[in-house]
């Protein structure tokens, strides 16, 4: 029989036309699928519901987004793939790693800006220099950095910080908790507005260290730069020398409520 | 001579009285249910060198419905099929399996060809191979030889046992239990999963005092030669152009991917759409499209046994006309054990990572359906053009317009080798 024949056979005659129906399935494959899906801004627990497991999330994280909202988006995804590996996870690049990280291990190479940030436990260790808002509003939990951009640690309500090499300004504005050390120097305004806490830094600061603190303790290795304690209210400092227009005299200064 | 298949149909009535459990009717085809555990084993034990896996815990009846199976059909006692049976465990050897080298020859050398003691199991026509996944690995290789070859070797002496009925049974994942390889998966022709017995069934054992051996003595048997008929009534039914193009198109479909070579589909150990294979690809999370959600695809084995037991089945079921509907019933089961689903699309409700055979159900649906009715044109697109009543070129320009996988792959290759 003729292939025609064949198949005059096997249709009878009756041959319907339709093209490939062309639709996505319910399986997410990409950030942007995933971005498509979320109505407004993205939440963890909403990702998490979408997000695929085994090797298509190891893919999901290795990709690169593309805009603020599928890097939210990717931040989610290394968290849930770090709570869901008794591995650590290790990730390349890209902003927002590890945001709200409860549990697990996550290793970051070459890391952009707000690493681990909102974090709730777990561990982040970057390799090399993170970017800027490292650990910021973090409440538990630790990350070990390379260095650091400005920022670093703001807000933040507990868990700990390392900071091998240097950090930039800004270190630890606003915290009502947590610990944090920089083993290499901080740039200006070094506890900023610092509510509780700990922040130690091994080396030299800039200008305004502890400007506004109103509680917690800043210990320095090295010089304060100049205005240390401006207009602080309470907490402890303590530095190897000051700079000029520093408030009170000697090693430490501060208040009695710390 | 009687009709082989009115023996088959009283022996399910007696199987039926004997109260067995074999759980509930399961397979529809047409307007009428069977059920799966039991009716497969009818179509493997009419077909020859095929070999059926019974799938499920313990107590569900496998190893009881086989060995009852194979007292009816070979006609010999209860005990005797037993005797046949060859039972998992880490201690068998080759020789215990197999044959052994008869050690009476050396005490009186007869100078001529050494003889081996070759086992009832290897000898017999009717194997069963009860919880084989309690053969460790290697062990695991001589039933590979065995399905491939249909030979048995040892100490370089062949025993060709002839045309055989094979079943093998098997429980989930123990402690003392060892993974089933692909290679040798993919020699079974069928998987059939057997259920524990439900409240009801349970309460319509609790009424049956004797055991089965006794009850076997009670089953209608087959003379020799209805059963060595079996396999020619069941060649004899016709498929159809439907099926045969169903049933190609359907391994087809489990096969297809333009970024895997053509050869290595089946055998993606490294990468495949799990390891984002696909990733970028216009099929990829088509649900309408299979080939990226799975994994591993279907050997032309698979393509054998289809037409097998569709053969087998309308046989058993006395279908008259299209066999579509069979092929739609049996082929999940033909196909289910071979392949490694995509993980993802897999784990989500309402599969959860355990019901396989209800995914894998749903593709042979979508393929099926599809080549009976979204695939018509291009089809006789295609054969028109191999037939040379339209020009090769003209065909190739429409059948680009498909966008189907199939289309795209396999048609238009085929057309462009022969401008």
């Amino acid at each position: 029989m003729s292939l025609k024949g064949f198949m005059e056979e096997a249709y009878g005659g009756q041959v319907r036309s339709r093209r490939l129906e062309r639709r996505k399935g319910t399986v997410v494959l990409s950030l942007k699928e995933i971005s498509d899906k979320l109505e407004s801004r993205p939440e963890k627990v909403d990702v998490a519901r979408l997000a695929p497991k085994g090797a298509l999330l190891a893919r999901l994280i290795s990709l690169v987004p593309e805009g603020k909202r599928e890097a939210l988006i990717w931040g989610y995804l290394t968290s849930i793939a770090a709570e869901g590996s008794l591995e650590p996870v290790e990730v390349t690049g890209g902003d927002y790693a590890g945001l709200e990280l409860a549990r697990g291990r996550l290793f970051i190479d070459g890391a952009g800006d707000h690493i681990g940030e909102g974090m709730k436990g777990g561990l982040i260790r970057v390799r090399g220099r993170s970017g800027h808002y490292l650990g910021q509003g973090m409440s538990g939990g630790g990350i070990v950095a390379g260095s650091s951009g400005d920022y670093a640690f703001r807000n933040i309500s507990g868990g700990w910080g390392v900071i091998l090499g240097d950090s930039g300004s800004y270190l630890g504005l606003g915290n009502s908790g947590g610990r944090v050390v920089v083993k290499g120097r901080a740039g200006q305004r070094v506890g900023w507005l610092m509510h509780s806490g700990r922040l130690r830094v091994g080396g030299d600061v800039g200008d305004y260290l502890g400007l506004m603190m109103s509680g917690g303790r800043i210990s320095v290795g090295g010089c304060a730069g100049a205005r240390a304690g401006w207009r602080m209210r309470g907490g402890k400092i303590e530095a190897a020398c000051y700079g000029p227009e520093a408030c009170g005299d000697g090693r430490i200064l501060g208040g009695e409520d710390s | 001579m009687p009709d082989p298949l009115r023996s088959i149909e009283s022996l399910v009535v007696a199987l039926d009285d004997l109260c067995l459990h074999l759980g509930c009717k399961d397979l529809q085809i047409g307007d009428h249910r069977f059920n799966s555990l039991l009716h497969f084993c009818l179509a493997n034990a009419c077909l020859r060198n095929r070999v059926l896996l019974l799938y499920g815990g313990m107590g569900a009846n496998k190893t009881s419905l086989v060995n009852l199976l194979g007292c009816s059909f070979l006609g010999i006692p209860f005990d005797d099929v037993e005797n046949l049976m060859l039972t998992g465990h880490p201690e068998q050897t080759e020789e215990k399996m197999i044959g052994f080298i008869d050690p009476r020859q050396w005490s009186c050398p007869n100078g001529g060809e050494m003889e081996i003691l070759w086992t009832p199991w290897a000898r017999s026509n009717w194997k069963v191979i009860n919880e084989i996944n309690r053969f460790p690995s290697g062990k695991q290789n001589i039933f590979l030889e065995l399905l491939q070859k249909r030979k048995v070797t040892y100490a370089g002496q062949v025993l060709t046992p002839g045309d055989t009925c094979y079943f093998a049974t098997m429980n989930p994942d123990f402690s003392a239990t060892y993974p089933l390889d692909e290679a040798l998966l993919d020699r079974i022709s069928a998987s059939v999963p057997a259920t524990q017995p439900d409240l009801i069934n349970g309460l319509a054992l609790a009424e049956r005092e004797r055991e089965i051996a006794d009850l076997a003595g009670e089953l209608p048997r087959l003379s020799r030669e209805e059963f060595y008929a079996l396999p020619e009534k069941v060649s004899d039914q016709q498929l159809g152009s439907a099926v045969e193009l169903a049933i190609v198109s359907l391994v087809r479909d489990f096969t297809l991917c333009e970024r895997a070579p053509s050869f290595d589909k089946t055998e993606l150990y490294g990468t495949g759409p799990s390891r984002g294979l696909c990733h970028g690809c216009h099929y990829f999370n088509n649900p309408e499209v299979l080939c990226w959600q799975v994994d591993q695809g279907l050997s032309d084995r698979a393509r054998q046994d289809l037409r097998a037991f569709t053969r087998a089945f309308s046989f058993l079921c006395r279908v008259e006309g299209s066999k579509m509907d069979v092929l739609r019933a049996i082929a999940p089961y033909v196909i289910w054990h071979r392949v490694t689903l995509q993980r993802s699309l897999f784990d989500q409700p309402p599969y959860y990572g355990s019901r396989k055979l209800d995914l894998v159900r749903t593709l042979v649906e979508k393929s099926i359906d599809r080549t009976l009715n979204e695939r018509g044109e291009m089809n006789m697109i295609l054969s028109r053009a191999m037939d040379g009543d339209m020009p090769l070129r003209r065909a190739i320009r429409e059948l680009e317009e498909f966008d189907d996988p199939l289309a795209r792959l396999d048609y238009i290759p085929a057309l462009a080798r022969m401008l």
